[in-house]
């Protein structure tokens, strides 16, 4: 039998209608809407788009229809709607859960000798005994660190200032690699420090050992020493120091730095910025202040707003970009997270923007006196008293105990943004997260209330400003911003090619 | 759209490959058979499998004894060669020693299988297939030959020697020999287990996970399945493949094939019907396909039904440099690894040339008399051999 | 989608307040107490017993005078035409919702079942004219059960 072309309409079949598939809308400004599919795939397109589309209105012939369609936004009887594949596509958007808890924060003391203002630990200068994690109890919290089905867990060291529990973390580092060893895991150890107590000893335990050092650099010394005060008012000139100490004796990749924010930092964040660069960092997080523990105390010090906050971080972004265009690597870590929602077909695991939130589901915290805490924001509540989130003790509860108990469970009731009052339909659902131990500090219940909520207003902010970037569709932006996402530099991207 | 340019010889000063030639087969060929060419006289103890081309016919004939064939340029009357031979072949210069080649009795026809020196090495599976592509190369033919040429094929990888470094399966679409395909990657496996396999494909079948997940217990080493996807629109991709469903069963294929660890790489050919949505499709296979190994975007071979279809296909390379350029850096920025063949660098634009591939089978590789000056003609792929009968009208040589 | 706005009736109470009027047979309860609930960020919402089975929406705007961090606060007219806005979309959510819901539970069951277990079985056939014609083992591997002269 002789074979015969047919023209394309053969395999258009006939026009009997369309189907939705979820997704969610929002509208962009007065020209545009933004439909967003349940993987996070967007369409940009003109207002009254989706109501002619939901109405059955919208016509085969349209460029639209087609991309609808291969975008997983509708459904027709000319093919399969490969339910399989977009299903495929939500286990890996939601991959980000598998192992369960995967960050396990050690703190190991809570003696400090800075007196930051925004800090989230009462100062407490003496009293080494009280204040200092047992070894029992760090025994007892890496074992609870071991029960987590995850192949791979983050140790994080904390305070106060541990390394002024030094003797202490040299018992717990070995400890914990053995256990690691027998339960067939692998794991990164991270010690989040000040750095003005490390000694090159110290320094060359850590790099022999593989422990990463993550320190603070809130910016130039005029913003770094006023943030954190200190006898002698010498952290700025103390972190450079140590930083430049630490980067020598571990190499400049397993040193990072965080600043925090405060109403000093929101006045001047190209001079922030800036001082990362001139530090020779690539990469630098934006991040609000948190309205717990210290802070809500000297409420003076640290009175924030979230307008001037959502301005700084605007300034900051496009000060960022510039810099990225004049040939200097340097990614702003929270839009790298969100970018990475937004563009890619991954979800991501950082635990203050997923849904289901962090909290023990990939977080948890051991206090020095042995509480398990859901998140270290639940730790700041408690030293105010208030112990909603204290999960249980790793002296008295196993890891069933602690995720069967009534903390614990009733904190999920509040977890996934899916089934949130204004998130469920929120088109920006999928790049955002839920964190209800925010709503319950800033709020009063772990719902919390979206119109009015902080958490809400700054993500929707920022979300709507990177769209604004990438919606400009300028290559050169789009190039700088999936170097973020790659973790390579934007001469990496523009070169590739074949080795 | 006949050219002005006349093509030339590749630079290297060969004449042009050929891969068949035929000849009268006399009566001692009774059935194919499969040799390895020998064009100097072999002692007895080796002539098994080795067959003997020579311009003239030896004085004794019991000379040819022990051979498996016997190919001649020279008419032979009514002389009775004792093994199976072909006379008054129409070439024999293209044929090295070492070459293998299959001779057929019916109609004397001589067709190389395999040459050690080539790098583009082929099994042919069949001519069946199960899509009729507007624009396919290897037109199919609807006549059961899969068992015929599986025993030819598992001939031939025995007596290939040395082991070569990659050898292509393909088709027609090599998975309608189902259970014979198996048996061919298992032969493949044990006896040349270090030489690269890469099967083309329509992939439909891989739809059906049972025949995925035997395919994935051959566990060959070094396995990968070249599969076309033509755009991101179903009805569009089944236009240019003209079978029905053919989309969905491809796009479920590659998502079972990744789930048994199976490697993949995407094949579009570009022509009119495929340029237009480019960037769109590019976009799916990112968020659709993102574990592919490598993207290959391919010229158009103007062969095959490609001529007769050539209306609907074609648009000059480099009218659609813009869309090329955007689809190769969407996928690029995002990691995916991509790559361009068969186009020439006078029509890419530059951004685009370090993702060029010299992608053309030698066989079928020319340059135009055009090329002779241009000062990239080394880097550069060239045109497949019947390009002189339509390419880009902006060829030009390069200074 | 014209006739919301003959189904919206508002009026400004004052130059803070307004009440609204809503037709049941264009507005779902549920868009209605969606858009209530958004409208609760920049306003006090009242929703009081009705007279005439239209639905009322009494809002009043919790920002009267500028403040420093808000010089501009928003107008009734401005808040009016955002509230509406926001009743037509979330009536079409619903609708996306009534027509989507149980095709996206199906999706959640298939991404987190077990391997295969809520699988579909590919759409149409895989055969060439020559299989079509004599069927071959190639069947029987993709379909272990069934006979190959099916």
């Amino acid at each position: 039998m002789a074979r015969v072309f047919y023209p394309a309409e053969n395999y258009v079949g006939t026009d009997t209608g369309y189907q939705l598939l979820p997704f969610r809308f929002i509208r962009l400004d007065d020209a545009n809407e933004l439909l967003v599919n349940e993987v996070g795939e967007y369409i940009l397109a003109p207002t009254g788009t989706v109501a002619s589309f939901v109405g059955k209105q919208l016509p085969r012939s349209s460029p639209l229809y087609s991309v609808l369609k291969s975008k997983h936004f509708l459904a027709d009887s000319s093919s399969s709607p490969l339910l399989d594949i977009l299903a495929t596509k939500f286990r890996t958007k939601f991959d980000f859960i598998h192992g369960f808890t995967k960050l396990h924060i050690f703190v190991v003391t809570l003696r400090c000798d800075h007196s930051c203002h925004y800090c989230q630990v009462s100062r407490q200068t003496a009293d080494k005994a009280a204040y200092d994690m047992s070894i029992q109890t760090a025994e007892k919290s890496i074992e609870l660190m071991m029960m987590s089905p995850a192949s791979h867990v983050t140790m994080e060291l904390q305070g106060g200032e541990p390394l002024l529990a030094f003797d202490l973390i040299q018992l717990m580092v070995p400890l914990a690699k053995k256990r690691a060893t027998a339960f067939k895991k692998s794991m990164d150890i991270v010690v989040t420090t000040n750095l003005a107590n490390a000694t090159d000893d110290m320094l060359r335990y850590f790099r022999d050992e593989g422990v990463m050092v993550s320190t603070s650099l809130d910016g130039p010394a005029f913003i770094h020493n006023a943030n954190r005060p200190r006898p002698g008012n010498d952290s700025y000139e103390l972190a450079v120091q140590n930083i430049e100490r630490a980067r020598n004796i571990l190499g400049p990749q397993r040193v990072s730095a965080l600043m925090t924010t405060t109403q000093l930092s929101l006045q001047h964040p190209t001079e922030i910025i800036d001082e990362y660069v001139r530090l020779g960092f690539h990469s630098v997080f934006l991040r609000p202040i948190s309205p717990y523990g210290f802070a809500i105390k000297s409420a003076k010090k640290t009175g924030y707003r979230l307008k001037e906050f959502l301005q700084f971080y605007r300034i900051g972004l496009g000060h960022i970009l510039n810099i990225n265009r004049s040939g200097y690597s340097l990614a702003e870590v929270y839009a790298k997270i969100l970018l990475t929602k937004i563009l890619t077909p991954y979800g991501t695991g950082f635990v203050d923007l997923q849904s289901p939130a962090g909290a023990g589901i990939n977080v948890l915290v051991y206090n020095y006196d042995g509480d398990v805490y859901a998140t270290d924001e639940s730790r700041m509540l408690a030293e105010m008293g208030d112990f909603s989130f204290r999960l249980g003790n790793v002296h008295q509860h196993s890891h069933k105990d602690i995720f069967t108990g009534d903390a614990f469970v009733k904190l999920m009731a509040a977890s996934c943004n899916q089934a949130l009052a204004g998130c469920s339909d929120c088109a920006f659902q999928s790049y955002c997260g839920s964190d209800p131990i925010f709503n319950h500090a800033t709020q009063g219940d772990i719902f919390g209330h979206r119109p009015t909520s902080d958490f809400c207003r700054r993500n929707m902010t920022i979300i709507k400003e990177l769209f604004a970037q990438i919606l400009k569709h300028d290559s050169e932006t789009m190039r700088i911003f999936w170097a973020w996402i790659q973790n390579s530099s934007l001469r990496q991207i523009s070169e590739v090619g074949p080795a | 759209m006949d050219s002005k340019f006349k093509s030339s010889s590749n630079f290297r000063g060969r004449t042009r490959l050929r891969l068949t030639t035929s000849g009268l087969p006399n009566s001692a060929l009774q059935k194919s058979i499969i040799g390895k060419v020998t064009t100097d006289p072999l002692p007895i103890a080796e002539r098994t499998l080795r067959i003997l081309v020579s311009e003239r016919v030896p004085e004794k004939l019991s000379e040819l004894n022990g051979y498996g064939g016997f190919l001649t340029r020279t008419k032979l009357a009514t002389q009775a060669i004792p093994v199976p031979s072909v006379s008054s072949v129409s070439e024999i210069d293209h044929l090295r020693t070492n070459d293998i080649v299959v001779i057929e009795p019916n109609n004397g026809f001589i067709r190389t299988l395999y040459r050690p020196d080539s790098d583009h090495n082929v099994i042919f599976a069949t001519e069946r297939c199960n899509s009729n592509c507007l624009m396919c190369s290897q037109p199919p033919q609807d006549r059961d030959d899969i068992e015929a040429l599986t025993e030819r094929n598992l001939q031939l990888i025995e007596i290939i020697d040395p082991p070569p470094k990659r050898l292509v399966i393909t088709g027609g679409e090599p998975t309608l020999l189902g259970k014979h395909l198996f048996k061919i990657i298992t032969a493949l496996r044990d006896i040349m287990p270090e030489t690269y396999v890469h099967m083309l494909t329509n992939g439909r079948i891989f739809a059906w996970r049972a025949f995925t997940a035997e395919f994935a217990k051959l566990r060959h080493p070094d396995f990968m399945l070249g599969i076309p996807v033509y755009s991101n629109d179903a009805a569009t991709h089944d236009y240019v493949v003209q079978a029905k469903g053919a989309f969905d069963q491809t796009i479920l294929g590659l998502h079972q094939l990744a789930r048994y660890g199976l490697r993949v790489e995407v094949r579009v050919v570009l022509h009119a019907i495929t340029v237009p949505r480019l960037v769109e499709l590019a976009e799916y296979i990112y968020r659709n396909l993102t574990f592919v190994e490598h993207i290959a975007l391919m010229g158009l071979e103007n062969i095959g039904y490609a001529p007769r279809n050539m209306g609907a296909l074609w648009i000059d390379p480099y009218d659609y440099q813009s869309q090329l350029e955007s689809a190769v850096e969407l996928l690029s920025t995002r990691g995916m690894n991509v790559s361009i063949y068969n186009h020439q660098l006078c029509v890419l634009r530059r951004s685009l040339w370090k993702f060029a591939r010299k992608s053309i089978s030698d066989w079928k590789n020319i340059y135009l008399s055009d090329c002779l000056p241009c000062r990239v003609k080394e880097q550069c792929g060239g045109f497949f051999k019947w390009a002189t009968k339509l390419h880009s009208s902006h060829i030009c040589a390069l200074s | 989608m014209n006739d919301d706005l003959e189904a919206i009736s508002s009026g400004p109470t004052s130059e803070f307040s307004a009440t609204v009027y809503l037709d049941p047979r264009i507005f779902s309860r549920e868009a209605v107490l969606k858009a209530s609930y958004w409208a609760s960020g920049a306003a006090y919402v009242r929703i009081p017993e009705s007279h005439d089975g239209r639905f009322v929406v009494e809002v009043e705007l919790k920002q009267k005078v500028p403040t420093l961090s808000d010089p501009k606060p928003i107008s009734i007219q401005e808040f009016l035409k955002e509230f509406c806005n926001s009743l037509m979309d979330f009536e079409l959510r619903r609708q996306i919702e009534a027509e989507t819901s149980k095709v996206r539970e199906l999706i959640l069951a298939k991404a987190f079942s077990e391997s295969g277990v809520l699988e579909d079985e590919p759409p149409g056939t895989f055969v060439d004219p020559v299989e079509l014609q004599k069927p071959t083992s190639l069947v029987q591997i993709i379909a272990p059960s069934r006979p190959s002269n099916q």
